[in-house]
């Protein structure tokens, strides 16, 4: 594949924006960049004569319950207590951790409802997720033969604990659900919904190249998506909920109004103000497919014009953007009380394309599902090329993604993504000839090439003050270097330290306050001791004068009745 | 003469300018106190008194009046030495061998079925992190437990053990 020139591919490139650029690529130039599974893919996708960036199939295939689901005892570093013992068996929805709150920024950690009927086979199963992380701890259930799902009938009515609870006890609801961020970044919903939000933004655009599930999500279940778009509205109680989603230019095989079309017929079928109030505040928005569009701040900024800045986030300025899966995940929270048992998972990259000729297909699959029987689905793991190449496997995009250790690790949440591949990781980097070309592209101003120098020499804390923290590790840096360097995953790395450190830090705060506090508390403690002893000193001494006194007096009776005598 | 004029001009500026700087640096305190707050705030909080004062405050004192060297803090280990020599401008020392050696960050753990009730860790904890009362069981609240060790020597049953802390575990 021939390497692109930085005009060609800054052709493609939209205007900038005060303060946000949006260097936005094209999906045409896809097939020209240096990244090595998009290369691989692109070799098909020019035989086969099917564009790459857009999603080649509407299909949406089921994946049987696997016979073990694991399930994430970990939140953003932190771990969950699990409540449930060895051989317990748990039903859905059953709470499966105590609930915790974080002592570093006194936010709750997010709770985990078990998802199928079953027995807990291992509660603190470790699982080695990622090459240089140590493993991540999840809970084994095995599945019982009988499940009785109850979500697949429709319902348009709030649940009776939804429908009952005010604002923070549905905050709380959402906690006790679990429910992060479906995206891939895994943020508690609850957290970002704390804030008083005026604007809610509806995420469906998936600029990422290969990932489908979105859209294919709002071809399958708009009714569903549509009605956990109304939890949210009558949850924040936001001015105006808009929704985004991404036009498809060359591709007229999946209309993208499935939406809009859902918001009319349920209209239709329920004449009532209430909810007529509630979509009076919906509209839609569609963003041209380029990456990285759908990034939680381009896209705010593409909607509102509104740039967030670096130390703050959406939920400083009145915003929350939610992708839409979660909106789906929503549903039967909010209208069956009950935690999500799907999602829907993009399964793509070049070893599963060679195996059924398509080249991304999208599953929805269950929950906890090892990425294993994914791959086994899509006949990714059992090709005679697994003898003469290393597949690799990625958890996220082709760009964002990255390399798991184990296919143990399940489909939770925020796996939207999951790439088989047998194109090598980039090989060795060259050094930086500091060519500026990723500061050229970064979508958010940053300079990558002075990350990159700082971060060689170790220097976290001066990347920091250079805002390494906006990076959105889009990975485009990467795809444009001419030395291959990966820049995206030593930023991911440094940012990793950086989070901790500040965590550190924020907890050694705390231990000095309580410390302090103790010292106040014992020094005051000594006082009144000290105080009390000085007390019956002088009480001791003031009885001792009394005796000497009345010693005296009666001393000088005494001699008074020997001189009378 | 202009020239003159100027370099005459120049000359009582920079007198001017030295008199009230030499006036400024002696009756205004050098700010010691801030200078203790940016060590105390590189410390690890852990109170462990390994350097052998009282907290980590009183050995960031101690290393601002010349009364310590930056290498006594176990717990900070080679980094919190990096820190602090970056700060003060010295220069990088291994951590002194006569105090304990650098350990991963940990915490202790009561075991609770064996537990006494003796108050004897509440009282030792420099950070509150114990919870209990007379005759009951104790317990440690974990995310506020520094892993000073402190609680160790006074048990009576030895039944505190110490454990990798969370953020050593998952990352």
């Amino acid at each position: 594949m021939k390497r692109p020139d930085a005009k060609r591919l800054l052709s493609g490139l939209v205007t900038e924006h005060a303060g946000l650029s949006t260097h936005l690529l094209d999906s045409n130039y896809w097939h020209q960049i240096n990244n090595p599974i998009l290369n691989a893919i692109a070799g098909l996708a020019v035989d086969k004569n099917i564009s790459l960036a857009q999603p080649t199939s509407t299909k949406i295939e089921s994946i049987d319950l696997p016979g073990t689901v694991y399930l994430p005892l970990h939140y953003r570093g932190k771990t969950l207590t699990p409540a449930v013992e060895k051989n317990q068996s748990v039903s859905r929805g059953q709470s499966l951790v105590y609930p915790a709150i974080d002592a570093a920024d006194n936010t709750p950690k997010p709770g985990l409802k078990s998802p199928v009927h079953g027995v807990v086979s291992e509660c603190q199963l470790e699982i080695k997720v990622t090459a240089d992380g140590l493993p991540l701890r999840f809970i084994a259930v095995d599945t019982d033969d009988n499940q009785s799902v109850d979500t697949s009938n429709y319902k348009s009515d709030f649940s009776p604990a939804w429908a009952t609870a005010n604002t923070d006890q549905r905050l709380q609801l959402l906690v006790d659900h679990g429910i992060v961020g479906h995206g891939g970044g895994g943020f508690l919903l609850a957290n970002k919904l704390r804030a008083n939000i005026h604007t809610l933004v509806i995420n469906a655009v998936e600029c990422e190249p290969l990932i489908s599930c979105d859209r294919v999500l709002l071809h399958h279940k708009p009714n569903e998506i549509l009605l956990g778009i109304l939890a949210l509205i009558s949850l924040t109680n936001c001015k105006q909920c808009l929704i985004a989603t991404e036009t498809s230019q060359n591709d007229t095989s999946m209309p993208d109004n499935s939406l809009a079309e859902a918001v009319d017929l349920l209209r239709k079928n329920q004449p009532n103000d209430e909810i007529d109030l509630l979509f009076e505040r919906i509209s839609f928005h569609s963003v041209r497919r380029q990456y990285p569009a759908g990034a939680e701040r381009v896209l705010i900024k593409s909607l509102t014009g509104k740039v967030i800045e670096s130390n703050k986030t959406p939920a400083d300025y009145g915003i929350c953007c939610v992708n839409v899966a979660t909106c789906h995940a929503l549903y039967p929270v909010a209208y069956h009380d009950m935690p999500p048992e799907y999602r829907v998972v993009t399964v793509s990259g070049d070893a599963v394309a060679k195996g059924s000729g398509a080249i991304s297909r999208n599953f929805l699959t269950p929950i906890g599902t090892p990425i294993r029987k994914l791959l086994e689905a899509t006949g990714a793991l059992n090709q005679d090329d697994t003898s003469r190449k290393v597949l690799r496997v990625l958890q996220g995009g082709p760009l964002c993604g990255t390399e798991l250790e184990s296919l143990d690790t399940p489909v939770t949440q925020q796996t939207h993504c999951v790439i088989a591949t047998f194109s090598p990781a980039v090989s060795a980097a060259n050094a930086c000839i500091r060519c500026t070309t990723c500061q050229d592209v970064c979508p958010v101003n940053l300079m990558p090439q002075e990350l990159h120098r700082l971060i060689r020499v170790d220097d976290i804390t001066a990347a920091a003050e250079m805002n390494l923290q906006d990076c959105l590790l889009c990975g485009y840096c990467d795809l444009v270097c001419p030395s291959q360097i990966p820049l995206t995953r030593q930023f991911r790395r440094a940012r990793q330290s950086l989070h901790e450190q500040a965590q550190t830090r924020q907890l050694a705060l705390l231990a000095e306050a309580r410390f302090e506090q103790r010292q106040q508390r014992l020094d005051k403690k000594a006082k009144e001791k000290e105080q009390l002893r000085a007390e019956r000193r002088s009480k001791a001494t003031s009885d001792s004068a009394r005796k000497q006194a009345i010693d005296a007096a009666l001393s000088r009776v005494r001699d008074r009745k020997q001189n009378s005598e | 003469m202009s020239a003159i004029f100027a370099a005459l001009a120049i000359a009582f500026l920079t007198t001017l300018a030295a008199w009230l700087l030499s006036i400024a640096a002696r009756r205004l305190p050098a700010d010691e106190s801030s200078l203790v707050e940016q060590v105390n705030a590189l410390l690890p909080q852990t109170q462990c008194a390994q350097c052998n004062y009282p907290g980590c405050r009183p050995y960031a004192e101690a290393i601002v009046n010349g009364k310590a060297d930056i290498n006594q803090c176990p717990p900070g280990g080679d980094s919190g030495i990096k820190a602090l020599a970056d700060l003060l401008g010295k220069r990088v020392i291994p951590l002194n061998d006569q105090l304990e050696p650098h350990k991963e960050p940990q915490i202790a753990v009561i075991r609770e079925d064996e537990c006494i009730g003796c108050t004897l860790c509440i009282s030792a904890c420099p950070v509150d992190a114990i919870v209990g009362a007379s005759k009951k069981m104790h317990t440690i609240i974990s995310h506020h437990c520094t892993g000073c060790e402190l609680c160790l020597p006074p048990c009576p049953v030895d039944c505190i053990d110490l454990v990798l802390s969370d953020a050593a575990v998952t990352q």
